[in-house]
């Protein structure tokens, strides 16, 4: 992204602010490697901060961990910028889909750069991605990276690779390895995230999401290609460009008609999802996911489908037999509204 | 389910797993009555020790759920509050003593409990017999829903295996064989003392002047001495020792003897073995001791035992006599329970038709109904094991609370006094030793009485309250009792 772009991005932003009559900025930095441009995303911030001092803005950032220095980490903790690492596990794991530039292994730089993170920030999330050919190391992987110290454990499927049934077979086994890790972890009091467990739970105990209020793609929540061209969320911004998905550009805004189809095509419902039990809980709403699976915002993600099928029954029970026993790590995890910064709290002691 | 190489395609699921953790549409559990305190790490803990008040105070405000009122972790999370372990069963009964400590009376006990199972929403079946996955016991209160009850248990319903009794300890029920043994270890230990101490031996256990009295006296003092051979000398002892226990017994003196003792003085002649006849009369003592008061079983049971021990006394043939006695010793000692032994009691009144019954060997039969009745009204160790194991495989909840549970003691708090009333008390008894009349002692006498009543009075008040609280006690623990068993039923 050139300077031009950036300027005229940050002008943008500061404008539909204004418009919209925004409080608050949530900007995500995202690539490839985001800390390949560090120094525009510095640029960014201070900038920001100079301008923008009425808004309160969050930043993150998602980074594999090999350009992460200490003086680099203490940068981005001083600009506020939360940074999470992209580590699949133990190197044997990570090493599989996640080679360097040259080929070269990247998970020696990406453990290091676990420990620097971790070390200016207890709470540093880590996103681990499980691909068919990784599905059955999942226990195994959740639990070297919650020894290796990181509590927010973001894990997700690789949606743009070829599941299969059979590969479904093996997730299900690897997701009841998972739930024992889980339960054993929540009986032992630890206070840890995640995301494959937690999210499933707060789809019953928190207030139903409707459409409208996720994420709004297109609306709410945009992307900003190194182009300046605007696009409804990061998966549709790729180096080959989808014209088809532009909602707009930096440089003019939005295009209105655009953005409205996209929106309305994201929160279609979907019909071959009609009288399934698990309608309410299930991600099927993500258009990102729904566009990486199947090219199309308006599919529901057969992936999806299959995942949430075996996953929510294994977590559900799981949930049930914390809930039987009245731990009250469950209790107030998933019920205490302030559970999230005590948990902060606690962990940053 | 499609082939493993079938293309994934969305299908929708037409029945999930209905989960049971509350959901946003049911209560917040953390609103329920017994909130759950937030499970601080033991950083957090240590951190607050140290941070101090402000510390407690902000966290207050940011959890808005209760602050532990100490450092120390909370154990937090729902468990059986009633395990075997803590009804301190078996017991073992203590004949005799002071400063046992004093525990809430059984009736209250049961309305607290029965007011846990109200304030939890249960209605409950009272005082009713249940029969549950393979056990039947007498339950206080039971909720069929839930399946979900108590059964409160003293010395009322005290069935097998409740006490323990020492193993020196000669209780009614036990087997020939097993008396036979304790009455040859008892020799056993008797000729030991003798051989060490002949002189004390005999001042022990010859304080009496009868003609039994005398002999064994003189076989202790001069025919035993004079046999050389250790082993004739023993057993010379325990010849001398058995003639000495059996006759030296009041029942050979009597002149007008009852049945009963017409039956224990037919042991002595009919068996032969000493040391038989020792456990015979001992067992069979036992077994009529509490029948054989007039007053308290009713004169139609006295009749009907009264005739029982007639025809085993005129029983001729030998065997005949022995079969029947061991028969009328087991069935009065498997109804030995005292409670029940009491005119009008129903247990009793079944116990009565079955020695009425002509043919003594078809007592058995006749005797299942009794048995049955007992049963009903008897918990048995075994029975609250049982309960213990079904309540953990979530199959049925009746909690077995006992009056020997901990939970039970009234703690009094060391007695405490009042300063002031004692200081009074004080000053008076001074002014009573140092007044010079009768009339001034008198009338000093009155005030310090006054002074003792109204220590009383806040004694009393003092005592009410710590019975009280150890009742509500009870009922917090049982609702936290009921609280688990709906929660390991998934509600």
């Amino acid at each position: 992204m050139s300077r031009e772009i950036v300027d005229a991005s940050i002008t943008f932003l500061l404008e539909e602010a204004e418009k919209r009559k925004c409080e608050r900025l949530d900007i995500t930095f995202f690539g490839g490697e985001p800390l390949l441009e560090k120094d525009h995303i510095f640029y960014i911030t201070d900038t920001l901060e100079e301008k923008a001092a009425h808004l309160r803005i969050n930043y993150k950032m998602s980074t594999n961990g090999t350009l992460i220095t200490k003086p680099l980490m203490a940068q981005l903790m001083a600009r506020r910028i939360f940074t999470s690492l992209s580590l699949d596990g133990p190197p044997s794991i990570h090493d599989k889909h996640r080679p360097q530039a040259g080929g070269q292994r990247s998970s020696r730089k990406a453990i290091e750069a676990a420990k620097i993170m971790l070390r200016y920030n207890p709470c540093t999330s880590v996103s681990c991605v499980i691909s068919p050919d990784t599905a059955m190391h999942l226990a195994d992987s959740a639990d070297y990276l919650f020894n290796l110290g990181f509590r927010y454990l973001i894990t997700t499927l690789d949606y743009s690779s070829d599941w299969t049934i059979k590969d479904f077979k093996t997730l299900k086994k690897s997701y009841q390895q998972l739930a024992d890790w889980y339960e054993n972890k929540m009986l032992s009091n630890e206070r840890f995230y995640l995301s494959f467990f937690d999210e499933r739970i707060r789809t019953r105990t928190f207030k139903p999401i409707t459409a409208h209020e996720r994420c709004h793609i297109g609306s709410r929540q945009f992307s900003i290609a190194p182009d300046g061209a605007l696009y409804p969320c990061i998966q549709f911004v790729t180096t080959e460009g989808l014209p088809e998905y532009m909602i707009g550009h930096v440089s003019h805004g939005f295009d209105e008609a655009c953005q409205a189809y996209i929106t309305h095509c994201s929160e279609k419902e979907k019909s071959e999802c009609n009288g399934c039990a698990l309608e309410d809980r299930c991600s099927k709403w993500c258009s990102c996911i729904n566009f990486m699976s199947t090219g199309s915002i308006e599919k529901a993600s057969p992936i999806v489908c299959y995942n949430e099928q075996v996953l929510m029954e294994i977590v559900d029970r799981t949930a049930d037999r914390l809930w039987k026993k009245r731990l009250p790590l469950f209790i107030h995890k998933h019920y205490n509204p302030d559970y999230p910064i005590i948990a902060h709290m606690e962990l940053n002691l | 389910m499609p082939h493993k190489n079938a293309k994934l395609s969305v299908h929708p699921l037409r029945k999930a797993y209905q989960p049971k953790y509350p959901s946003y549409f049911d209560d917040n559990p953390l609103e329920y009555p017994n909130a759950y305190p937030y499970p601080f790490s033991k950083k957090m803990l240590q951190a607050l020790s140290t941070t101090g008040f402000t510390g407690v105070l902000l966290l207050s405000a940011l959890s808005g759920c209760d602050v532990p009122k100490n450092v120390s972790p909370s154990p937090g999370s729902l468990s059986n509050p009633f395990p075997v372990a803590a009804a301190n069963l078996p017991y073992r009964p203590i004949m005799f003593g002071t400063g046992l400590p004093t525990r809430i009376e059984s009736e209250d006990a049961i309305d607290f409990i029965n007011q846990a199972f109200q304030k939890e929403g249960l209605e409950m079946k009272y005082d009713t017999l249940i029969e549950v996955n393979g056990i039947r016991v007498p339950a206080n209160a039971y909720n069929e829903q839930y399946q979900l009850g108590y059964v409160w248990i003293d010395y009322l319903n005290h069935g097998k295996g409740m006490a323990e009794q020492h193993e020196t300890h000669l209780s009614p029920g036990l087997s020939q064989p097993k008396v036979v043994k304790h009455y040859r270890q008892q020799i056993d230990y008797y000729w030991q003392q003798y051989q060490e101490d002949a002189a004390a031996f005999v001042s022990r256990h010859i304080y009496h002047d009868s003609k039994e009295t005398e002999d064994f006296r003189n076989a202790l003092e001069n025919k035993l001495p004079a046999i050389e051979n250790i082993t004739k000398r023993k057993k010379s002892f325990e010849e001398a020792y058995t003639h000495y226990y059996i006759y030296s017994q009041s029942q050979f003196n009597d002149e007008n003897p009852t049945p009963a003792v017409q039956v224990i003085v037919q042991i002595s002649d009919r068996v032969k073995d000493p040391l038989e006849v020792m456990a015979l009369m001992y067992r069979f003592g036992a077994s009529i001791s509490r029948y054989n008061r007039p007053h308290r079983v009713g004169e139609a049971f006295t009749t009907a035992f009264a005739n029982e021990l007639e025809q085993i006394r005129d029983t001729k043939n030998v065997k005949k006599w022995r079969n029947r006695l061991e028969d009328l010793i087991g069935l009065l000692s498997d109804v030995q329970y005292y409670h029940f032994i009491k005119e009008g009691h129903p247990i009793l009144e079944e116990l009565r038709h079955v020695l009425a019954k002509e043919d003594w060997r078809k007592r058995k039969k006749h005797a299942s109904k009794l048995y049955k009745m007992i049963d009903e009204h008897l918990v048995d160790y075994s029975e609250i094991k049982k309960m213990e194991t079904l309540a953990e495989k979530g199959k049925s909840f009746i909690a077995p609370i006992s009056s020997r549970d901990d939970r039970t003691i009234i703690h009094r708090d060391g007695g405490k006094y009042i300063p002031e009333l004692v200081e009074q008390q004080r000053d008076l008894h001074r002014q009573i030793r140092a007044a010079s009349s009768d009339a001034q002692k008198d009338s000093l006498n009155l005030l310090l009485e006054q002074v003792n009543q109204k220590e009383r009075a806040l004694a009393k008040i003092q005592s009410d309250s710590m019975h009280l609280a150890t009742l509500q006690r009870l009922e917090n623990d049982v609702r936290l009792y009921i609280q688990w068993a709906k929660a390991q039923q998934g509600y």
